[in-house]
């Protein structure tokens, strides 16, 4: 129970004239999320999805994004079309060449699940303080067009989103259960995520506390996304990410790795992939 | 070349067996890759991020070793091959153990059922003839592999 509660502890400290709950409380951007949704009940008020954390993905509702003219005319909004074919090619790109996208999709077929790029990925307009995320409600990616501007933020996004996708594929994953929504962020962000730079910029290690600081940062970034999709107390969240981490932080399927920056980890990790049954995409 | 003397040794006493599971041998740069990778200052500098401490690369470099004799014999060093083989599995049910004790959450007999079910209705429509839906018809095999050349510059 220790660093999350030091680190709460503190924040409680530095602000206390706001209350710690909604989206918003983290002034870091929240990279992915999940949303969940209610497909068959429309939400009566903005406190509903506010609650479901999907006023973050306004086109989840089967809107198209409306431009502002006053935007246009800047040249700040108008291009959605482009982006969206844009958004796609880097998608496809990352799918032919990214190799953690390539392990992960042969892993997701080998699985039982395989990733129809149509039917599984979605490229959309979303809030500014996300990239991506997975709605489990449609079983779809979602890549933000506006903000994953570029390949490698494309294959960061994939790649974490399709780790939540192998966990539902594999396990009876509900994720109205915090625990589990708790247990997939982890294994995303343990995955993907907190190398020594991330958890720099996170705040969680500095070249002088780098003793074991890569569990801090998977334990804050997945207390982040928990926080970011469910409308809960954030000693409710933080007790749910210490009680599930040992086991969660452990299980490194698919990928095997805790992947190093500027290594060669991601090669690595999709050449050995077959060895552990998965397919070759 | 290990000695010559030391291969026919090896050669005789096992010249009944034959490994099975050859599939779990990887190339042998592949081993030493891993070692220099592991031992490196950068990796040294992340095990203590991750770790708290250095950690033990030694299998690699066993790895390595007995590969290198496995392939100099050409498959004959079986004890050689064996160790490798071993240390494989070694290797992935320590990965495994870890993935399967993670009781979190219930293993699914079966992949969920509404993994690939149909879109609503707009969804499929605002989907209807975009790029992602001409590349998956590729991949699939339904429509014939394009040229990707265009750009949106348009200076040229």
């Amino acid at each position: 129970m220790g660093f999350l509660t030091e680190v709460w502890a503190k924040a409680m400290f530095t602000t206390d004239t706001k209350p710690p709950d909604g989206i918003l409380a983290d002034a870091q951007p929240v990279q992915d999320v999940n949303t969940t949704k209610e497909t068959n009940e429309p939400a009566p008020n903005s406190k509903e999805t506010k609650e479901w954390g999907y006023d973050l993905y306004p086109e989840r509702r089967g809107e198209t994004y409306k431009t502002k003219w006053t935007r246009v005319l800047f040249g700040m909004e108008g291009k959605e079309n482009i982006d969206r074919y844009k958004c796609e090619q880097n998608v496809y790109w990352c799918v032919k060449n990214g190799p953690l996208v390539k392990l992960m999709m042969g892993a997701l077929r080998s699985s039982g699940c395989p990733i129809d790029l149509r039917r599984h990925i979605s490229c959309e307009v979303c809030d500014p303080s996300v990239t991506g995320g997975y709605d489990p409600v449609l079983n779809q990616i979602v890549v933000c067009q506006n903000m994953a501007t570029n390949k490698s933020m494309v294959h960061g996004v994939l790649t974490h989103e399709m780790i939540h996708m192998f966990d539902y594929c594999n396990n009876d994953l509900d994720f109205r259960n915090v625990e589990h929504l708790a247990c997939t962020e982890i294994r995303a962000a343990n995955l993907a995520h907190c190398s020594f730079l991330s958890a720099m910029m996170q705040g969680d290690a500095a070249p002088w506390s780098a003793k074991q600081a890569h569990q801090n940062c998977v334990k804050s970034k997945a207390l982040a996304s928990v926080l970011a999709v469910r409308n809960i107390s954030r000693e409710d969240a933080i007790a749910a990410v210490e009680r599930v981490f040992p086991k969660c932080y452990a299980d490194l399927e698919p990928i095997g790795r805790r992947i190093r920056r500027n290594s060669t980890d991601q090669q690595k990790a999709y050449m050995e992939a077959p060895l552990y049954g998965y397919d070759v995409y | 070349m290990p000695p010559q003397s030391e291969n026919v040794e090896t050669k005789q006493s096992n010249s009944n067996e034959k490994l099975t599971d050859t599939w779990a041998i990887r190339s042998c740069h592949l081993y030493k890759d891993e070692y220099d990778d592991c031992t490196s200052f950068k990796a040294r500098f992340n095990q203590y991020f991750i770790f708290g401490k250095s950690i033990d690369c030694s299998s690699w470099l066993t790895d390595f070793r007995n590969c290198e004799r496995y392939e100099q014999s050409q498959g004959k060093d079986v004890a050689a091959g064996d160790a490798i083989i071993k240390s494989e599995e070694q290797r992935r049910n320590a990965r495994l153990q870890a993935h399967y004790a993670n009781d979190t959450w219930q293993k699914r007999k079966q992949p969920p059922e509404d993994w690939a079910k149909p879109l609503p209705e707009w969804l499929e429509k605002r989907n209807e003839n975009t790029y992602l839906e001409l590349k998956q018809k590729e991949l699939m095999g339904l429509a014939t592999p394009q040229e990707e050349d265009r750009s949106f510059c348009a200076i040229m």
